[in-house]
């Protein structure tokens, strides 16, 4: 993840987006919505296509992917002025994504069709298709290993593919119904929260070996890790809770209270906040890690579910 | 142990789309919030709701209940059907229970997931009880027919949520 000084361009294009800017999804509410870190608001907020899922900030190229299952496609939304450039017909059921900073690509699983979409981000235009297992659910990607992983919800199971060529690695047995992955690049490991079984399968990702199999809370959600790979963080759906884990001990360090059915989380750049998006809620929660708790919420249009930093 | 994956064809892709898998979750997850004040203390309210294999006593649309197992039950509908609930936790110091729907019936209540929280908490005069949840219509392709989408699954839900919270003030306002 690296974060590209704008500092000098600010002048010029004061609408630039910044690295302190996430970015929010409403499914239900059909909006797109901007959250500044430093002041805590939501700066902007604007309606798009029905059912917006997952999100995508793509920095190098000023655009946002929004994933529309429901509808078979994605959004492609110029990063500044909040407006569709194109969309993209994928068919099937396009869910979460993933960019590879070191080609122009995009990863998206597609839900019902059980498969991998490989989307070209410079001709937007869908290039691969690949089968994977029964409804994947979460990607992540080791952009400098060249691997991708993705979670067979119905599968239970993790797939690791190449980044570049249409090769299996290795299908690694998870807990029950995994659904978010997140990679750690300090350590190499991979998280992966599973929702049935109240879980959380940690894989080797040099061995391809589950390595320990962790009770975050019920309904364990979105899955983070921080800058430095030193924590990671899951959001539990029924327990509304945040938690903390040492990602060396994997021993909790802290569980905060979240609002209700909390989705997705997202570290500030300086680490020192978390922001959780509440789908019953329909609220951000900015949490202080050093005081490990809640210290505000923010109202979200209808149905939030992921919050994400531009990449 | 590098295994070629299988390319998509084109073709391939009509027959896969019409064997979509009833768990899938793509479409836009459904809300019930439903309330009812009850003049009973909480103690007395939780009693009730906790007691997870004695629904039928207060749910009217509910029929009989057969436990599976200790988490598991079997509730038969009046309506005709049943569907199958699994007990996720049930918190006697917050005065919660949640469960889910382990085994789909779509003619029976038009939804393919469900997580269902009832809480209890200490209101003005009595409690206040909520039923809360998150659900999946029935028909979770991208063409679903009217009697299987978002507005039947909201619908029923809805329904069956406030009809619950009624009978369970009745039977204990009675």
């Amino acid at each position: 993840m690296s974060i590209k000084p704008l500092i000098f361009c600010l002048g010029i294009l004061p609408a630039v987006a910044s690295a302190d800017d996430f970015y929010i999804s409403s499914q239900a509410g059909n909006h797109l919505s901007l959250f500044n870190s430093k002041t805590d608001e939501i700066t902007k907020a604007v309606e798009v296509s029905a059912g917006p899922v997952m999100v995508a900030v793509d920095k190098s190229n000023d655009v946002i992917y929004l994933s529309h299952p429901e509808q078979g496609k994605l959004s492609v939304i110029d990063l500044n002025s909040f407006e569709l450039i194109n969309e993209i017909k994928t068919g099937g059921q396009p869910f979460a994504m993933i960019l590879d900073s070191q080609k122009s690509q995009l990863f998206v699983t597609d839900w019902s069709r059980n498969a991998l979409l490989v989307i070209n981000t410079t001709s937007r235009q869908l290039v691969d298709l690949l089968a994977v297992g029964e409804s994947p659910a979460g990607i992540a990607i080791d952009p400098d290993g060249r691997k991708v992983f993705v979670a067979n919800r119905e599968g239970n199971s993790v797939m690791v593919l190449d980044a570049d060529t249409p090769d299996l690695y290795a299908t690694i047995e998870t807990g029950e119904r995994p659904y978010a992955v997140a990679f750690n690049p300090i350590n190499g490991h991979l998280y992966v929260t599973c929702v049935k079984d109240n879980s959380l399968t940690v894989i080797d990702t040099k061995t391809y070996e589950k390595t320990a199999d962790l009770k975050p809370g019920k309904a364990p959600y979105g899955v983070t890790v921080s800058d430095d790979g030193k924590r990671f963080y899951v959001v539990n759906q029924n327990d509304n809770t945040l938690v903390e884990f040492d990602a060396g001990s994997l021993q909790i360090m802290q569980t905060i209270k979240t609002e209700k059915m909390p989705e997705s989380v997202e570290l500030s750049p300086d680490q020192q906040h978390a922001y959780v998006t509440n789908w019953f809620s329909n609220s951000l929660s900015i949490i202080d890690l050093q005081q490990g708790k809640q210290t505000s919420s923010i109202p979200l249009k209808d149905g939030p579910r992921m919050i994400s930093l531009a990449q | 142990m590098n295994k070629m994956i299988n390319k998509l064809s084109l073709a391939s892709l009509g027959l896969v789309l019409l064997s979509s898998s009833v768990f899938a979750h793509g479409p836009t997850p459904q809300r019930v919030d439903e309330h009812i004040n009850i003049d009973a203390d909480v103690a007395t309210v939780w009693q009730k709701v906790n007691a997870f294999d004695q629904l039928d006593k207060w749910h009217p649309a509910v029929e009989s209940i057969t436990m599976q197992d200790e988490a598991t039950r079997i509730v038969t509908l009046k309506s005709g059907g049943e569907i199958t609930e699994s007990l996720d936790e049930s918190d006697a110091e917050r005065h919660y229970i949640g469960y889910r729907l382990l085994t789909e019936n779509i003619e029976a209540i038009p939804v393919s997931f469900y997580t269902i929280g009832i809480e209890v908490e200490a209101a003005d005069t009595g409690s206040k009880v909520s039923w809360s949840g998150r659900f999946y219509r029935a028909d979770t392709g991208n063409f679903p027919p009217e009697n299987l989408n978002d507005e039947a699954a909201v619908k029923a839900m809805t329904e069956y949520a406030k009809s619950g919270l009624e009978g369970l003030k009745a039977s204990l306002e009675k």
